[in-house]
């Protein structure tokens, strides 16, 4: 059954089909500048980055470990939504570290009220409600891009697939 | 190769972005409130005077390493007595203010 709500006009999963690379590339391309920005902030400033960890609850313990796992981490999802073949697996990713993020500052949130901003740049500004929400706005796309990418690749349309 | 030409786009981008942000002088010219840490846990201790003072280090109360004054909150809950932080705790860094 085709549904259309306006005659003339694609229903929205026509549109969704039919827009997915398009889509998919508008979502790796935003995911890119955000790990990108956010690894570069901390490393440009690392030595902030690692003093804002050493407060945190939980992570000062590993915070060595942490000033140069994360950007590394940030900039393999960025390399990863680069490069055609992987960027499957840097949705993922991008998803997982989101999420992770997420519910951190969620249950830090909830449990305690000393939690100096750790995020760099334009970002430094935001309160942390603001913080979650930029966060859920960005697993949304990592998502969305996740699943036209899949759909992009069942179908065989990506140029990564069809040609050399 | 399209998209990876965007991909390098996105990257240009957001290295430039964050190169100006971070290496920018960046001065913190607002007033904060400004409350003493706990020495073991870090946590903002309760107040009977609110201290609401602009973001300079050479009024700092509560220096951290690396050269960081902490302890400036951008709010307080509470009322004359017994003032708590609130909002986002703000880094200070002495270079700041040369």
């Amino acid at each position: 059954m085709s549904v259309r709500t306006i005659k003339g006009l694609p229903s929205l999963k026509e549109f969704i089909t039919k827009k997915k690379n398009s889509i998919a590339e508008v979502c790796a391309f935003s995911l890119i500048l955000l790990f990108v920005y956010a690894a570069s902030s901390k490393l440009f400033r690392w030595h902030l980055f690692r003093f804002q960890l050493e407060s945190y609850p939980w992570i000062r313990h590993f915070a060595g470990w942490v000033v140069w796992g994360v950007p590394a981490l940030e900039l393999a999802i960025a390399v990863l939504l680069i490069s055609g073949k992987e960027r499957l697996k840097g949705f993922y990713l991008s998803s997982v570290l989101l999420v992770v993020f997420t519910a951190y500052l969620l249950v830090m949130l909830r449990t305690q009220h000393h939690l100096p901003c750790s995020c760099g740049g334009v970002i430094q500004g935001m309160t942390w409600g603001q913080h979650i929400v930029f966060n859920l706005f960005f697993i949304l796309f990592s998502i969305t891009g996740g699943l036209c990418q899949r759909q992009q690749q069942a179908s065989g349309s990506s140029i990564f697939f069809s040609s050399p | 190769m399209k998209r990876k030409i965007w991909g390098l786009i996105a990257v240009a981008l957001a290295l430039s972005l964050s190169a100006f942000t971070s290496f920018r002088p960046e001065r913190k010219t607002g007033s904060y409130y400004w409350f003493a840490l706990d020495s073991f846990s870090g946590m903002p201790l309760t107040t009977s005077t609110l201290i609401y003072q602009p973001a300079d280090p050479y009024n700092c109360a509560n220096w951290g390493p690396y050269g960081y004054c902490v302890g400036a909150f951008t709010s307080y809950t509470g009322s004359s007595g017994a003032y708590e932080a609130a909002g986002v705790e703000v880094m200070i860094h002495s270079s700041l203010y040369p």
